[in-house]
C-alpha cells in the first residue's frame, strides 16, 4: 500500500472537458476515465494525450464483478488493454453486478448480502487480477434503492469479506454512503466505522437528488454538505491517495468543479 | 434460490420483462426501473437530438415500447440502444420523423461502427469511409475518409 502514489484531488474525465482538464492540468490532482468509453485506437490515443497532461487512473463500470454467471472474457481482455495502453497505478470496479441471463441493465444492481455472493465477487476478482497481471485493485461500495433478500451480514460486513477474501482495497464512494443512510435509515458514521479504513485508498465525491421519496446517487448536483462532512471525519482516519469530484450530466462550468476540487484538496492537506 | 437465479430475475424485472422476484419491494424495483428506463432515454436525447425533436409528445411512448422490446448491450449500449431505435424509425410514416432517424444515425455512423451480432464490442470507434446525405439542418453531402481520427467534409448541395 506504501507503493501507491499520493495523487490529491481531481474529476472524473468527461469527453466534454477534454480542453479544460488541459487548460487546468495544474489545478487537477489526477483524472478518473472509464476504460469501457473506449472503443478504438483514437479513444486509446485521447487517453494517452490526457496522461501527458495529467495523472490518469481507471474505473471500470461494466465487468459485473458480482455476477453469477462469472466475467465476460471480451470485456476482461478489453480494460487489459487500456490498462497496458494507460499504465494506471490502479484499477476500480464496483461491488455490484450489471448483467445476467443475457439482459444488459445499464446499471449497478445490488448483490445479496451472503456467503454466496461473497464467494461469486471473489472468484471473478481473482480473473481479473490475472488478467491485470499484479495493478492493484480496489472496489467500491454502491447505492442500492432496495436491499436484496437473505441478508447473512450487514452491508459493512458484506464489503469487509470481500476485501479480506480478495486482498483488494477500498474506493469508498461517500456519496453511496449518504444515500443509503438517508434510504436505508442508518448513521453513516457508525457504518463508516464498521469498514476496514486501513484499506481506503480513493474516495469519491457526487450529487444527487430526490425522486419518488428517495434519494437518488444521479451525479447532477454538486457535493452535498453532508458529503464533505463525511470527507472531514475520514480522511484522518485512514490513508487516502485520491479523491475524485463525479458528474455525469448537467455539467456545469467546468470552474464550478474546480472550486469542488479545490474544497476536496483542503481536506486532504488539513489532514496531512 | 441461488445467486444465479437471483440475479436472472431481478435482471429481467428491472428489464420490465418479469414481475419482481419474490421477497422484494415490488414498489420500489418498479421505481428502479422506472429510474432504468428514463436513463436510456436520457441517453437517447442525447444522441438522437433530431428524432426527438421531430416525434414531440409520442417520444415517450415510442421510446417506452422500444425500451420494453429491446435489450441494448455492449461496452457502449446506450449507442447501441440509440442504433437500434434509429433504425426502426427509419421506416416511420411519418417522413419528417423517418429524416430525422436518417440523420441522427448518419451522425453516429461518422463515429461508430456497429455490429449487432457482436457482444461487449459490438460498438467500435469507426475506421471505414462514409458518403451519405443529410437533410438537417440543410442539404448536406457528408464525407467522412477511411482511418481513426479521419476528416470529415460537410458540402452544402444545393
Amino acid at each position: 500500500m506504501a507503493d501507491l502514489p499520493f495523487l490529491g484531488a481531481g474529476v472524473s474525465y468527461r469527453d466534454a472537458w477534454r480542453w479544460e482538464v488541459i487548460r487546468h492540468r495544474d489545478d487537477l490532482g489526477v483524472v478518473e476515465c472509464i476504460p469501457d468509453d473506449v472503443t478504438g485506437a483514437a479513444g486509446l490515443r485521447e487517453l494517452v494525450l490526457i496522461r501527458q497532461a495529467v495523472p490518469v487512473i481507471l474505473h471500470g463500470i461494466g465487468l459485473s464483478l458480482g455476477s453469477a454467471e462469472g466475467l465476460d472474457p471480451e470485456r476482461v481482455r478489453h480494460v487489459a488493454r487500456v490498462v497496458e495502453a494507460v499504465e494506471p497505478p490502479w484499477f476500480s470496479e464496483h461491488i455490484a453486478f450489471t448483467r445476467a441471463g443475457g439482459v444488459e441493465i445499464g446499471h449497478l444492481a445490488p448483490l445479496p448480502f451472503t456467503r454466496e455472493a461473497v464467494a461469486a465477487v471473489a472468484a471473478n476478482v481473482r480473473e481479473l487480477q490475472a488478467a491485470l497481471t499484479g495493478l492493484p485493485l480496489l472496489l467500491e461500495n454502491i447505492a442500492y434503492p432496495f436491499p436484496l433478500p437473505g441478508a447473512e451480514m450487514t452491508e459493512a460486513g458484506f464489503v469487509r469479506a470481500i476485501l479480506e477474501e480478495t486482498g483488494a482495497f477500498l474506493l469508498l464512494d461517500l456519496e453511496n454512503v449518504h444515500a443509503n443512510a438517508l434510504n436505508h435509515g442508518y448513521d453513516p458514521i457508525d457504518y463508516l466505522e464498521s469498514l476496514p479504513l486501513d484499506r481506503v485508498i480513493e474516495i469519491h465525491l457526487a450529487g444527487g437528488l430526490w425522486q419518488e421519496g428517495q434519494y437518488m446517487d444521479t451525479h447532477t448536483r454538486s457535493v452535498p454538505e453532508e458529503s464533505w462532512k463525511l470527507l472531514e471525519w475520514l480522511v484522518p482516519r485512514s490513508d487516502v491517495r485520491a479523491v475524485i469530484i463525479e458528474r455525469d450530466d448537467d455539467l456545469p462550468p467546468f470552474g464550478d468543479l474546480l472550486a469542488e476540487v479545490r474544497r476536496a484538496e483542503g481536506c486532504l492537506r488539513v489532514a496531512s | 434460490m441461488s445467486l444465479r437465479d437471483v440475479q436472472n430475475r431481478l435482471a429481467a424485472s428491472l428489464a420490465g420483462r418479469e414481475p419482481a422476484p419474490a421477497g422484494l419491494d415490488e414498489g420500489a424495483v418498479e421505481r428502479a426501473r422506472r429510474s432504468l428506463e428514463a436513463k436510456r432515454r436520457r441517453a437517447a436525447s442525447h444522441l438522437l437530438p433530431r428524432l426527438r425533436n421531430a416525434m414531440g409528445d409520442g417520444w415517450l411512448a415510442r421510446f417506452r415500447e422500444h425500451a420494453a422490446r429491446y435489450n441494448p448491450a455492449g461496452l457502449l449500449h446506450h449507442v447501441d440502444d440509440a442504433w437500434e431505435l434509429a433504425e426502426e424509425l427509419l421506416r416511420h410514416p411519418d417522413a419528417q420523423v423517418a429524416c430525422a432517424a436518417h440523420d441522427d444515425l448518419v451522425v453516429l455512423r461518422l463515429r461508430y461502427e456497429r455490429d449487432r451480432r457482436a457482444g461487449a464490442e459490438r460498438i467500435r470507434e469507426r475506421r471505414g469511409p462514409i458518403v451519405a446525405l443529410m437533410s438537417t439542418p440543410a442539404r448536406l453531402l457528408v464525407v467522412r475518409m477511411p482511418g481513426p481520427d479521419a476528416k470529415v467534409w460537410y458540402l452544402k448541395v444545393w
